[in-house]
């Protein structure tokens, strides 16, 4: 019998998100198992739990701010991509920026 | 007299000289600094650092180091668990190097050993084969496309170009037009305690660190990036703090504890020696600041075109956001209609820049000011009349189109200083000297800086909890770094809960004491927890409302609350004490403690070209100098000294002059003496004897004469304080030499052979290229 050449696509994968900052108080918790798609998921969902940290990421045109830094299994993304899909296992770090002057 | 907003504050504390909480014990020494702790079963750490500016590294081999008699462990990047680098804002700081080294005080293993010098030696045989390359040490030439890059995108790490209006119409309309070149000096922090912490596991696994930092949360997060681990595997205590001053932002020993701590399940200390804090640790960012500045007759400023040259040595830090301040305190706390600013923050190999009080400030406020006086001179005008005639006013747009929401006190301080004992009989302060070779000069200057982190996002949250005893403790965890915080929280939250000052406890710095308060940095630590405070107050009133409720019988609304005690309005013998209160709450499992988060108000989007520009509220102060210049020497001596701050409301007068003649003393090193001196990359500077400080014997009478107004930027009515005193003091005791000698100085700082120089030149130097 061959091998059948028909692969089951991966929608969405359990990812790990651990949350600093900002995002900690106002979620109140610092890790969290999603099952989401893509990096932009992870946002979508955050965002679903609190709407008050839309401004962490989103200005008001929805554009993307540089005020969070996003981390994939410990590889910063600068720029973040939204559309960038992700796999079972991956670690998603949220950094909020935390200083200034 | 301060008007009450926000709470209903009855201001038994607050604006009070409540003596700080923290006096006794660092004034007796009783306080122990995490410098001085010493835990059974210790082990000492040492890293093992660069001996080359700037290298590749071709092995690195650590046996000799592991077999080292004493030494209980070696790490190098293969131990790094996570990302293998650090910065708040950029992490390309790497924890350990593995391909190349970029300064002096890169790390490159750590090493752990029962005693300190068997640690030190363990890191001496360390065995690095290094290939040696290019020294990057001149910013201006780092910028050129030929220069050695030292990282991947190039050496420019950011470049800010902020424009306003029409800076080439403003020069061709303009009566005079001064334009030089500055140059200042790479200041160290020179805090008494060096970056010093122990790390250790408690006795369940966890990792615990007592580290003096300016934010436990900053330093769990950088920790935990970096070697993979959950935030809450990780507890940092950061109090108390032996001097930060915005380099303990940063993170210095915590990762490499960590790392030590859990690799040998032992606690673990480590001390930097003077000399490794002075190679290793954050510095000032020097600055190259070309300004071209505009006048028309009546001597209101018309434009400013500015370029800065910032050397942010070889990783980033907090060098991006510095760079903003530096741009957008460009042209001061003026009226500017016109303005071009090009901004540069290049790598070199000289160290690291990074936070530092006054963040970019004092650098650019040496060169406006020194052109502003410039200006006035050509224009034949008073230099303190000139600053009146162009200052900010309440209800002005800022020089970049916003509107300045805080209050706007300067023009109130130089009215202020105008009226100062200083000003007013300056003829005659000047008229008597020491002796015949020496000359006096007085000058005044303004400064301004935001607080906060402007339109970046900016959070703070505190907890109050009430004890069973009826006390309050307080959960504030941006640490007491000096700057008289915890006394500033205590009094707060005593008027807003009225009770005595020394029923408010604070807690530690702790993580898992405090909620995440921000950090204690950019002159908010009062503003963002203060905030929060008044925010957790009617929150833990109102715990207290319901639980004296069901004691006395009495619905919440017809009591009222009284010096810790409740009672009821109509009948006073129906009253609880707090004490009775907490017992009951105690007792009962009732809610005993609240949390608040207060959110700093931002702009929906920074000014266009900028990471963090505007903020809406900003410090102002005006600065009066008497300095004497020894002409044989060029030694120069500030005899007296003037400075009306604005900022805001005043919570501790006591702590509020504190704060500022602090800033004025260190803002007397970067004017007169501190520079990090750097050849080819190798710090020749590094220490007390080499590195020279002001002492007491530097320090002049200091009068403070602050404005006081209600911000409304806040509900607390108080700004930030911390840097302001510094940012005016390298330009006005530059003016006072040049009003005392006729030298212009346009580098800081005036060291005695440059202020001889410049006396030498006078009579050939110009005031820069007029051309009108």
């Amino acid at each position: 019998m061959k091998p059948s050449r028909r692969r089951l696509v991966q929608v969405t994968a359990k990812v790990r998100v651990r949350l600093f900052h900002e995002l900690r108080a106002t979620l109140g918790q610092s890790e969290m198992e999603l099952d989401v798609g893509t990096l932009g998921d992870v946002v979508a969902a955050l965002i679903s739990r609190d709407e008050s940290i839309r401004s962490l990421f989103f200005d008001a045109a929805g554009k993307l701010r540089g005020y969070t830094m996003f981390y994939i299994n410990n590889t910063a993304q600068n720029p973040p991509e939204l559309s960038r899909k992700l796999n079972d296992g991956d670690l998603i770090l949220l950094v909020p920026t935390a200083a200034g002057g | 007299m301060t008007e009450t907003r926000g709470l209903d504050l009855d201001s038994r504390w607050v604006g009070k000289p409540v003596p700080r909480k923290d006096a006794r014990g660092k004034v007796t020494g009783e306080t122990k600094f995490f410098s001085d702790m010493d835990i059974p079963n210790m082990l000492y750490a040492k890293v093992a650092r660069s001996k080359y500016p700037h290298a590749k590294i071709r092995s690195i081999n650590v046996e000799k180091a592991k077999n080292t008699p004493g030494v209980v462990a070696v790490l190098t990047h293969k131990d790094v668990t996570g990302l293998n680098g650090f910065g708040i804002l950029l992490p390309n700081h790497p924890v350990l190097c593995f391909d190349r080294v970029r300064y002096l005080g890169d790390s490159i293993a750590v090493v752990a050993a029962e005693t300190l010098e068997a640690a030190v030696k363990g890191a001496e045989t360390v065995e690095v084969e290094y290939e040696p390359l290019p020294v990057v040490s001149d910013p201006l030439e780092a910028m050129k496309p030929d220069s050695p890059k030292l990282h991947e995108k190039g050496n420019i790490l950011r470049h800010a170009n902020v424009r306003v209006g029409d800076v080439d119409r403003a020069f061709r309309e303009a009566a005079v037009i001064v334009e030089n070149t500055y140059r200042t000096g790479r200041q160290m922090h020179m805090y008494l305690e060096t970056e010093a912490g122990v790390a250790m596991l408690d006795d369940r696994g966890r990792l615990v660190l007592y580290v003096g930092g300016q934010s436990p949360y900053r330093d769990q997060m950088q920790i935990s990036r970096a070697l993979g681990i959950k935030p809450e595997q990780i507890r940092i205590i950061s109090t108390p703090v032996g001097g930060a001053f915005g380099a303990k932002e940063e993170n210095t020993v915590q990762i490499h504890l960590a790392m030590l701590a859990l690799k040998t399940k032992r606690p673990v200390k480590m001390v930097w020696t003077r000399e490794e804090s002075g190679i290793t640790g954050i510095k000032r960012h020097p600055m190259i600041v070309t300004m071209k500045t505009a006048a028309n007759q009546q001597g209101q400023i018309t434009a400013n075109q500015v370029r800065i040259v910032a050397d942010t040595g070889a990783y980033a830090s907090l060098g991006p956001t510095v760079l903003d301040v530096a741009v957008e305190n460009s042209c001061g706390p003026y009226r500017v209609p016109n303005i071009d600013i090009d901004a540069y923050l290049v790598y070199t190999n000289n160290g690291v820049a990074g936070a530092f009080r006054g963040f970019g400030s004092p650098q650019v406020n040496f060169a406006l000011e020194s052109n502003v006086d410039i200006i006035a001179e050509k224009l034949g005008l008073d230099k303190l009349q000139i600053r009146k005639h162009n200052v900010v006013r309440e209800g002005d747009i800022g020089p970049f189109g916003y509107k300045i929401v805080g209050s706007v006190g300067i023009y109130e301080t130089l009215e202020r200083a105008e009226r100062s004992n200083l000003w007013v009989n300056r003829q005659a302060y000047k008229s008597k000297v020491s002796s015949a070779w020496c000359k006096r000069g007085i000058a005044v200057t303004t400064g301004v800086k935001g607080f906060g982190f402007g339109a970046l996002p900016d959070f703070s949250a505190v907890s109050i909890q009430i004890t069973p005893t009826g006390k309050f403790v307080v959960g504030v965890s941006c640490p007491e770094i000096g700057q008289s915080a915890i006394t500033a929280y205590s009094q707060i939250a005593a008027d807003g809960l009225s009770c005595d000052v020394s029923d408010v406890y604070l807690a530690s710095a702790d993580s898992d004491l405090s909620p995440d308060s921000g950090t204690s940095s950019s002159s908010m630590g009062l503003v963002r927890a203060g905030n929060a405070i008044l925010l957790a107050v009617p929150k833990m009133k109102e715990l207290l409302l319901q639980a004296a409720s069901k004691i006395i019988a009495e619905p919440i609304g017809n009591l009222t609350v009284g010096r810790s005690v409740i009672s009821s309005k109509h009948d006073p013998r129906k009253s609880v004490s707090y004490i009775d209160l907490a017992r009951h709450m105690h007792g009962s499992g009732a809610e005993t403690k609240v949390v608040a988060g207060f959110e700093v108000p931002r702009v929906e989007k920074p000014v266009e070209g900028s990471l963090e520009i505007p903020h809406l509220s900003y410090m102002y102060a005006t600065a009066v100098a008497l300095v004497e210049v020894d002409t044989l020497t060029g030694g120069t001596k500030v005899l007296e000294f003037y400075l009306s701050p604005e900022a805001g409301r005043i919570i501790n007068p006591q702590a509020y002059t504190g704060q500022c003649e602090g800033a004025i003393v260190q803002g007397l090193g970067f004017a007169l003496t501190e520079d990090t001196q750097i050849e080819n990359g190798q710090i020749k500077t590094n220490n007390f004897t080499t590195y020279i400080i002001p002492t007491i014997c530097d320090v002049p009478e200091i009068q403070i004469d602050p404005v006081e107004t209600n911000d409304p930027f806040t509900p607390l009515g108080a700004k930030g304080l911390g840097e302001i005193g510094i940012v005016p003091i390298g330009s006005v005791i530059a003016n006072g030499i040049y009003d005392a000698t006729g030298a212009r100085l346009f580098t800081l700082p005036a060291t005695p052979e440059r202020v001889h120089e410049a006396i030498k030149e006078k009579a050939g130097a110009s005031h820069g290229k007029s051309t009108r």
